[in-house]
């Protein structure tokens, strides 16, 4: 178990600079997970961190102590790469091996530290197997394996359940919850995929760009998303934005004029920020919407797409003004493509960004 | 038709007869001259001076062999030899793997421009570069010995460059996971990437050794009459102008077929890699 402190890292590819004065600070044993598009830094991050990449400026500190000049294996971390990176000439064992052989450690504690890892990964009959005669699973297995035997003060995790079929990447993430949970470690991983970061993340760090845009738990990114990036890039389906104007502010929040939805109010913690007239963006979750097929009350939207998912339905519907908009209805809730249906906006689920993008403060005080 | 036949593997038809054919008349060819080779030196002396020429000798004998013995020191020239074609076999693993490495996976500076510097080496004939080499060799005081013989061709451009292309197809994240394991640099090289392209070393080590045991000129040049230090190629030549007067082919044949052996036996065991990494070369990297 380790700190872990990101003070102002930048890294520049000759002129694009692809990390933007990064700050962050990880406490012992927290589960922290970088999310963003491809493109977004996340890994670029993770390798200035592991000593694979080099920081064009900034201070990296694991445990207190600078690690800028050390090389990786002296920063006392293990990493899991989306490839397994397992040595195809090598067994299992000796995958495991390989780095407590290179610190010349004596053979018996070689033997007992790739035993207790094989336990706890519940490996021990593939051992004596090479990398070519493991499944997916079975090989991103050893290479946890092999990063559990070095007893790293922080592990890191580089989009390590990409390469596996739908069902396995759900077995392996409650895995990998698991082991954090059985080690208490220090964990850094990195997704594109963000229903593995609101299941494993203690916190959640949200990159776009190279910069940081926002980090907080999981519970809160989903309900204070801190601007309109965050807002769209967590939840799925994504949040649904309508483009609006502060028509009238009064105690306790503004009233905003759409093409839509005609007039919206919208309850904020503080008005201090806003002006009359000033462009903002209505923000709404599918759920935030209240949908009905027989009442007149409300917006009226024709269905484009539904999709049945069992315990709910997904509604795609187009407004008169041109606006599409995902909703989530009950399942009991009867539409088929082309027909008419009415929307109403829950105002208690009603996000609020100004003309910048950042989130006003919400009235509601749901976290997680 | 035919190219199909060959991707998909043997399917009978006239085409695929026609291939066979025509793959054993190429193969027949090719084979020939070391085939009536080792029957020449199992002939007679009087059967080898035959015309027109008897194919098969009638009492089949190793006198020839023995004789080889007589004239030249086999056993010293067969020792030089192997030296100078292990001990270059060995420099050019070393080199290439190395190079090719620090080509396929370092970024650096100009790294492009020295890689198609080396390459442009392996366009110069031979015997351009044969005075200058010759005259550097002497330079270091390494003329009239094997250390001359093998310190010029202990890199070789065509080795860096089929190293660099294999290497080049080794995932980075094997290297990086190395780095995180706390392997140094040469560790990396040698228990990662050498496995990793193991076949093409062995291609390249088939290469080196035959070439560097068939090797005429360089060390001719180099030796400068030095007879102890003659490989067996060199020892060869001594058997020609020894046959001059007793017309003896048997002689000649039997050294060349003794010469012959090692790199056969080695081309017999390392085929497969040979095969398979030649091929490989075209679409890796």
């Amino acid at each position: 178990m380790a700190t872990l402190q990101l003070e102002k890292i930048t890294k520049s590819f000759g002129p694009i600079e692809v990390i933007k004065a990064v700050d962050l600070e990880v406490t012992n044993g927290e589960f922290i997970v970088f999310v963003g598009p491809s493109g977004c830094g996340k890994s670029t991050l993770l390798r200035m961190i592991a000593g694979l990449e080099e920081a064009t400026s900034g201070t990296i500190r694991i445990d207190g102590e600078i690690c800028n000049d050390k090389p990786p294996k002296e920063r006392g971390i293990a990493m899991v790469f989306q490839s397994y990176a397992l040595y195809p000439h090598k067994t299992a064992y000796q995958n495991m091996a390989f780095s407590l052989k290179l610190s010349r450690r004596p053979k018996a504690e070689i033997d007992a530290r790739i035993r207790d890892a094989a336990r706890i990964l519940e490996m021990e009959h593939l051992l004596d197997r090479r990398p070519h005669q493991l499944s997916g699973g079975q090989r991103q297995r050893v290479a946890i394996g092999r990063a559990i035997v070095r007893h790293p003060k922080v592990f890191l995790f580089d989009e390590p359940l990409s390469n596996l079929d739908a069902a396995l990447r759900v077995s392996m993430r409650r895995e990998i919850a698991r082991l954090h949970t059985d080690l208490q470690a220090t964990m850094i991983y990195v997704t594109h995929d963000q229903v593995e970061a609101m299941t494993l993340a203690d916190r959640i760090v949200v990159l776009e760009g190279g910069a940081v845009r926002q980090v907080g738990t999981p519970m809160e990114l989903y309900h204070h998303p801190a601007n309109l990036f965050v807002a769209g890039f967590i939840g799925s389906p994504r949040m649904n934005f309508v483009e609006g104007r502060i028509a009238h502010i009064r105690k306790g929040g503004v009233t905003v004029s759409t093409i839509d939805f005609d007039t919206v109010d919208v309850p904020l913690a503080d008005t201090c920020c806003t002006r009359q007239g000033a462009a903002v963006t209505l923000g709404l979750r599918p759920e935030g919407f209240i949908v009905s097929a027989t009442s007149d009350v409300g917006t009226a939207a024709s269905v484009r797409l539904v999709e049945q998912l069992g315990d709910e339905t997904l509604i795609e519907a187009m407004t008169a003004g041109g606006q599409s908009l995902v909703v989530k209805a009950a399942p009991s809730l009867n539409v088929a493509v082309g027909e008419p249906i009415n929307l109403n906006m829950n105002p208690a689920e009603l996000h609020l960004f100004d003309e910048a993008g950042q989130a006003l403060p919400r009235a509601s005080a749901k976290t997680g | 038709m035919i190219g199909r036949s060959i991707l998909r593997g043997p399917r009978p038809g006239e085409a695929g007869a026609f291939l066979l054919v025509v793959i054993i008349a190429v193969a027949v060819i090719a084979a020939f001259p070391l085939f009536w080779m080792v029957l020449s030196s199992l002939k007679t002396p009087a059967e080898s001076m035959q015309t027109p020429p008897v194919w098969f000798p009638s009492t089949p004998n190793l006198d020839a062999f023995s004789e080889v013995a007589e004239v030249i020191d086999a056993r010293r020239s067969f020792l030089n030899s192997f030296i100078i074609a292990t001990t270059t076999t060995a420099g050019i693993l070393i080199t290439s793997l190395m190079a090719g490495y620090a080509f396929a996976k370092y970024r650096f500076g100009g790294r492009d421009w020295l890689f198609a510097l080396v390459i442009a080496t392996m366009f110069l004939p031979p015997i351009v570069t044969l005075i200058p080499l010759y005259r550097l060799v002497t330079s270091m005081g390494f003329n009239a010995s094997l250390v001359g013989v093998i310190v010029p061709h202990l890199a070789n451009a065509f080795g860096i460059f089929l190293m660099r292309q294999f290497i080049a197809g080794v995932p980075d994240d094997l290297i990086d996971a190395a780095r995180v394991d706390g392997a140094s640099e040469l560790r990396i090289v040698l228990s990662v990437v050498a496995p990793a392209v193991a076949p093409a070393l062995a291609a390249l080590a088939l290469f080196a050794f035959v070439y560097h045991w068939n090797t005429y000129l360089w060390p001719l040049t180099v030796l400068q009459g030095n007879t102890d230090g003659y490989p067996i190629v060199l020892s060869l030549g001594r058997l020609l102008s020894y046959n001059r007067g007793a017309m003896n082919t048997g002689l000649v044949m039997a050294g060349a077929t003794l010469a012959v052996l090692p790199p056969l036996v080695l081309f017999v065991f390392l085929q497969r890699f040979f095969v398979d990494s030649i091929v490989g070369a075209g679409v890796k990297g």
